[in-house]
């Protein structure tokens, strides 16, 4: 005995029994999309940037995410606008950075996760020479260190200028990170350092920075990584100390002070204007992060299994 | 002669006679996706740009929807199609569909060799 039945409803206007399978709405013939499970939520920073949705069909089912646009970068259709993941904004020059949202799933969960750098805004130095300064090297258009020489005797002391951040003075900055791209290197031990900000309003094209009055908050912070590496630093209680002051004003500038902190023996990195030539991401940067609420998302989950 | 019938079906605690469409789980003036083929692919591609491309004959006469994911070295984490990023070494699967074929390219510019499975759903529908 066989078991051929089955049903099916053409398009008004369409013979059923003579209809095209896209003239049809439905026909047993073919499986349809069975929703199990839909939802929405925000993905927030203090909620470690994703999103983990159970499903437990012990399967992994068809889905499909939505989520709303990086608000640290681009307003694609506007905030409120949803787009299927990947969301990846391109600008021209940017260097690469991932902005993307990503979904999958496996057998027991939907994961909905946001790249290293959606939300973020990057600020990069001028590439002048009054944006880069060495307590014993004087000013030099992209030249940066930080370490110790012992046969010059002397610590390495950098300093780094944002001629323009933009970040209104009500803001409350979530996180923040200064990066330097360790062009070269001295040695493979660790150069230790201790960061400061430069505690002004809008400070002018370098001098001597590191005759100005630092700010309370700093960063000890240290660094192993190698030639090719991006050395980040948490600065964000130095940016939000800032930021605080009387007179500062949304896209003024903001400068840094990297102290060496007893750093031993030949060690030290250095940054040159060679690796740091990005006007919209540049590999120097200050990373920042000025909302919670990344993103919003909508997901269906379905029965149909990927098999 | 005209074809006026048809059918609905309200979720349970509705009223099919009133209840309006989203409370509904089928009605046959609304089209249903179908889905018409699934199956899937795969091969061990190079890294540093290495490329594969499958092409399969749907054998509509027009481009139809479709859905893709894929899966890296059998992780067990299927990705949405289109997906790319360091997660993924930078493989990507951008598909698209003709009147002949739904084409499924997948190039790894990542840094390692990398077995990519990709599963497909052509639907009986054109795409959008």
């Amino acid at each position: 005995m066989s078991l051929d039945y089955g049903g099916k409803f053409s398009k008004p206007g369409y013979d059923v029994k003579t209809a095209d399978p896209n003239e049809l709405v439905f026909s047993s013939k073919y499986k349809t999309l069975r929703v199990k499970a839909q939802g929405n939520g925000i993905i927030t920073q203090t909620g470690g940037r994703q999103v983990v949705i159970a499903h437990n069909l012990g399967y992994v089912p068809y889905f499909v995410a939505h989520v709303t646009p990086d608000i640290g970068f681009a307003l694609v259709g506007g905030s409120s606008a949803y787009s299927i993941p990947p969301y990846v904004p391109v600008v021209t020059g940017a260097c690469h950075m991932e902005r993307q949202v990503y979904a999958y799933a496996d057998d027991i969960n939907l994961y909905i996760k946001l790249g290293d750098d959606f939300g973020y805004n990057f600020y990069s130095t001028g590439l002048e020479n009054g944006d880069y300064a060495n307590q014993n090297g004087g000013l030099a258009n992209g030249l940066f260190w930080c370490g110790y020489d012992p046969g010059l005797g002397w610590n390495e002391d950098g300093a780094i200028r944002f001629p323009q951040v933009i970040i209104d003075k009500s803001a409350n900055v979530i996180s923040a990170q200064l990066k330097i791209y360790i062009g070269s290197r001295d040695g493979g031990d660790e150069v230790k350092a201790d960061v400061y900000g430069c505690d002004t309003d809008n400070i002018g094209s370098f001098g001597n920075p590191f005759s100005e009055s630092k700010t309370s908050a700093h960063s000890t912070t240290g660094t192993t990584q190698g030639a090719g590496s991006i050395w980040s630093i948490t600065v964000t209680d130095i940016v939000n100390e800032i930021i605080n002051r009387g007179g500062w004003t949304s896209a003024n500038a903001m400068a840094f002070l990297v102290y060496n902190n007893g750093t031993t023996g030949d060690n030290g990195v250095f940054l040159t204007t060679a690796q740091d030539n990005g006007v919209y991401c540049s590999n120097s940067c200050l990373q920042v992060l000025k909302y919670n609420n990344l993103c919003n998302y909508k997901y269906t989950i379905y029965y149909n299994k990927i098999e | 002669m005209t074809f006026d019938y048809g059918g609905k079906i309200s979720k349970a605690g509705y009223d099919v006679k009133s209840t309006g469409i989203e409370n509904q789980i089928f009605n046959s003036e609304k089209n249903c996706i179908k889905i018409a083929f699934t199956g899937t692919v795969s091969d061990t591609i190079s890294s540093g740009g290495g490329s594969t491309t499958f092409n399969l004959e749907h054998g509509f006469d027009f481009a139809p929807g479709f859905l893709v994911w894929f899966e890296i070295d059998g992780s067990g984490e299927w990705f949405f199609m289109n997906t790319q990023g360091s997660f993924i070494d930078y493989v990507n699967c951008n598909p698209y569909s003709d009147e002949t074929y739904l084409t499924i390219p997948i190039i790894n510019n990542g840094t390692s060799e990398h077995t990519v499975v990709c599963y497909y759903a052509i639907l009986a529908d054109e795409g959008a």
